[in-house]
């Protein structure tokens, strides 16, 4: 069992979270728990309910989606400091996703129903992880809106 | 002028899933800083190239989002119903408009100018935080609209969002 006074310290060390003070960390951490999970393991599984929204301390993930035929593909991963999983609880969807640590990794977990809590209370430590995660949207869209528009561009279909 | 009233926007909004993260004090308060916009059918609601001037809200109406590619063609992206929360992307950048947003019946939106905006993009009250989830949620559902139009160009595998 990892104390809070020490997943608060892990928080603070993490870029998602600077600026936060030592109380409103350890405030987080009161809710959080940290996963130590070696590499080959599960966070989540495609299909599953969503119930939590994680941070990636230590290590790497691998993001793979599953097939018709039930055939699983590789189509990314999560590197260290990333949050990840915050879809499936906004939308209040399954995972859309399996997420398999790639080596020795350590998450932050944050239960969905304390994230909710804490957004009631207009918490300084979930607005750090919204705009993590609104940034990381954002470049992800411009991302996809570039390869759209290179993909358009080949399209003789397209009028003029 | 519009017909809308501040207590049906209030309503409406209630009405949207994507605004579910917000309670109705949160919605009062949102609904004060909501400027309320008509459009007629083939008004143009943000031309592509402007410099952002808030997010938008579609209350009533359809809206065809196009752009103009680096070629000079122009192509569809995509249509919006009521619901949709548009502009984002820009405001979020402070940079030009992306796309061209057409009104193709008469249209009711509400816009957020850049200020507030801004003002709730960065505050971490309640208000604040739940408009963000608003938002987070509103650049989802365009991801999942451009990546389902990409593998239909590009036979792609689909690219989940985890």
């Amino acid at each position: 069992m990892v104390g809070v006074s020490t997943i608060a310290e892990s928080i603070l060390d993490n870029p998602v979270f600077v600026g936060l003070s030592k109380t409103e960390a350890e405030e987080l951490a009161s809710h959080c728990d940290i996963l130590v999970l070696p590499a080959g393991r599960a966070v989540f599984e495609q299909g599953s309910s969503s119930q939590s929204i994680f941070v990636l301390f230590k290590g790497t993930l691998n993001v793979s989606v599953r097939d018709m035929a039930g055939k699983e593909h590789l189509v990314g991963n999560i590197q260290k400091g990333d949050v990840f999983g915050e879809m499936g609880v906004l939308e209040a969807q399954t995972r859309s996703a399996t997420t398999i640590t790639a080596e020795d990794s350590v998450l932050l977990r944050i239960p969905g129903t304390s994230f909710t809590m804490m957004v009631k209370q207009g918490h300084p430590a979930i607005h750090r992880l919204l705009q993590w995660a609104i940034r990381k949207s954002c470049h992800r869209l411009r991302d996809l809106d570039s390869r759209l528009d290179v993909l358009f561009a080949q399209d003789k279909n397209t009028s003029k | 002028m519009t017909r809308m009233t501040r207590e049906d926007l209030h309503d409406a909004l209630k009405k949207l899933v994507l605004f579910n993260a917000l309670d109705d004090r949160g919605l009062s308060a949102l609904s004060a800083i909501v400027r309320l916009e008509e459009y007629q059918d083939s008004d143009t609601v943000i031309q592509q190239g402007s410099p952002a001037n808030g997010v938008y809200i579609l209350l009533e109406g359809t809206i065809k989002v196009s752009m103009k590619t680096s070629t000079g063609a122009i192509v569809v992206l995509d249509e919006l119903s009521p619901g949709n929360v548009f502009g984002t992307l820009a405001a979020i950048d402070r940079k030009q408009r992306g796309a061209n947003c057409i009104a193709m019946s008469s249209v009711v939106v509400g816009r957020i100018a850049m200020l507030d905006f801004q003002d709730l993009m960065y505050g971490s009250s309640a208000l604040a935080l739940g408009f963000q989830i608003v938002i987070l949620r509103s650049i989802f559902q365009e991801l999942r609209e451009t990546n389902s139009q990409l593998s239909e160009l590009s036979a792609l595998p689909h690219l989940p969002i985890v």
